[in-house]
């Protein structure tokens, strides 16, 4: 009987199937234990930290009627830039707020804070009065956003915000923080892009590949929409 | 006793004789406490003038606060040196590719130093004009009027002489402390320019920054600043607290170059002539009278609120 079994079960097909089966059985409740496992992880842990939103920065110019109006100022007309910055956070979550109104985590927004004022007289660069540090945190991308004043000065005071906005691209460089696009009222897109032509930014042209080949490049653009340039410094 | 009448006549006519006598007397003091009386008069009136013809100057020379506005500016002019030299600084050690973009900054902030003196010698200029034409007016108005008449004095009505333009001791600036740049406050506390507990910078100084833009000059003047909103109103004051810095005479020239600083107080001195004649003799003086005022303080109107 033995003797029949054991032909038998070398000559029946049966056996190796039974076996293929258990272990396809076995390799599949493997997986889905490992699967099920993952997606409980996922969901148990802490969404991933907020990251840090773009930084913003507003320039905004007014011709100062009423300083140095003594007969010959040559301190008039006076124009002055006033600065702000704010930074928000792309996403906080309840756990993440109150960790960091205790302390434990750093990261928070920045409300619109006023940084600096710049004074200018005849397009040139006179005075600065500095409230306070450029806190945008380092690394981090923006935008500036130039608003020009509606006084008979238009040129005079775009010229003094492509100043303010190259000081702005300057101090946030040393911050390792990177300005990506400014952004110009329309009707004085112009003159902007001619101010900052002053301090050797150049026009450049994208290429087929939409590639340039520049150390620094700035994107300016009109609002409303409707003119865009490329700026490049060191080009 | 009988008395004959004529000796009656005689005593009787003693006694008038010194009544008259006595009332004339009486009537001389009388006339001469009058005199010194409208003479004193006269002297406190042109005492009232020379004050108020001072607190007219002295708010003439700051109208529209043009010296608190052009001082702030010295300091704002300073402060964008520093902070654009700070700059460069940063650029030379780890962004040499932005050294062109720094320098122009740097050049044209440490421009901007000699257009605020160059300003500061265009109001002085101006403030000359403003105080002579103020001394012509003055005293072109007075060759109209008549002065005191009396039997024996008389006046002449008080003219402008001279005005010296300066400032008050113990008046510091209206400049204020760097607030975003803790190493250039802390240099101008060591400096002693600026003082630790007013954060306002001291006045009448040269407060140069340190090397190598110690070549440039940012003169800051005496002006009150702005306390809390609150503007310091033009004032009379002592001449013991006056500092002269320079002298404007009508129908002379002045020499600009011995101005160190910008004024922010006046005094005027007017005189009045005298004199006197009696026994065949005349005898002229002058009397001086001098009053001192200093301008209206400066405002923050510069800075964004």
């Amino acid at each position: 009987m033995r003797l029949v079994r054991s032909v038998q079960s070398l000559d029946s097909p049966v056996m190796p199937s039974r076996r293929n089966e258990k272990a396809i059985l076995m390799l599949s409740r493997c997986l889905t234990i490992t699967a099920s496992l993952f997606v409980l992880l996922l969901c148990l842990t802490l969404p991933a930290s907020s990251g840090a939103a773009d930084w913003i920065i507003s320039i905004s110019t007014e011709h100062l009627r009423s300083a140095f109006d003594y007969p010959d100022a040559r301190l008039q007309p006076l124009i002055r830039a006033t600065v702000k910055f704010e930074q928000g956070l792309e996403r906080q979550s309840e756990d993440e707020r109150k960790l960091a109104e205790a302390g434990y985590i750093t990261e928070e927004a920045i409300p619109s804070t006023l940084y600096e004022d710049i004074y200018y007289s005849r397009s040139i660069p006179v005075g600065l009065r500095r409230f306070n540090t450029l806190a945008i945190r380092p690394g981090t991308p923006g935008t500036v956003k130039v608003l020009i004043g509606d006084s008979q000065f238009r040129q005079e005071e775009a010229h003094a915000a492509a100043n303010a906005a190259v000081r702005i691209f300057l101090d946030a460089y040393l911050k390792k923080s990177a300005l990506r696009m400014i952004v110009v009222t329309k009707d004085d897109f112009d003159l902007f892009v001619d101010g900052m032509q002053r301090y050797g930014f150049r026009r450049v042209q994208l290429s087929t590949q939409g590639l340039i080949s520049a150390p620094i490049v700035v994107s300016v653009r009109s609002e409303p929409v409707g003119r865009a340039e490329y700026l490049s410094y060191g080009f | 006793m009988v008395f004959k009448p004529r000796q009656a006549r005689i005593r009787s006519g003693s006694t008038l004789f010194l009544v008259v006598c006595v009332a004339f007397m009486v009537i001389a003091v009388a006339l001469i406490f009058v005199c010194l009386y409208m003479v004193m008069n006269q002297h406190r009136r042109n005492e009232s003038k020379a004050e108020g013809l001072a607190l007219s100057m002295a708010t003439g020379i700051n109208r529209n606060d043009w010296i608190g506005d052009i001082n702030s500016m010295t300091g704002y002019s300073r402060e964008m040196v520093y902070s654009s030299r700070q700059a460069l600084n940063t650029v030379m050690k780890s962004y040499p590719q932005l050294r062109p973009l720094a320098n122009q900054l740097l050049e044209e902030s440490r421009s901007s130093a000699q257009i605020v003196e160059n300003d500061k010698r265009i109001l002085m200029t101006h403030i000359v004009k403003t105080v002579v034409i103020d001394i012509n007016s003055e005293n072109a108005a007075v060759v109209k009027q008549r002065g005191l008449t009396l039997p024996w004095v008389s006046t002449s009505v008080s003219k402008v002489r001279s005005v010296d333009v300066g400032f008050l001791s113990g008046v510091s600036s209206n400049v204020r402390a760097p607030l975003a740049m803790p190493d250039l406050k802390d240099n101008d506390i060591n400096q002693k320019w600026l003082d630790e507990k007013s954060l306002l910078y001291n006045a009448n100084i040269k407060a140069r920054l340190p090397a190598p833009d110690d070549d440039l000059d940012f003169t800051i003047c005496s002006l009150p600043a702005e306390v809390k909103e609150t503007v310091s109103p033009a004032r009379l004051a002592s001449n013991e607290e006056f500092k002269p810095i320079g002298t404007i005479e009508p129908d002379k020239r002045v020499d600009l170059s011995k101005w160190t600083q910008l004024p922010s107080a006046v005094l005027v001195r007017c005189i009045m002539g005298m004199s006197s004649s009696a026994a065949n003799k005349k005898v002229e003086g002058e009397v001086m009278v001098s009053a001192t005022a200093a301008s209206p303080g400066a405002t923050q109107k510069l800075e964004t609120r």
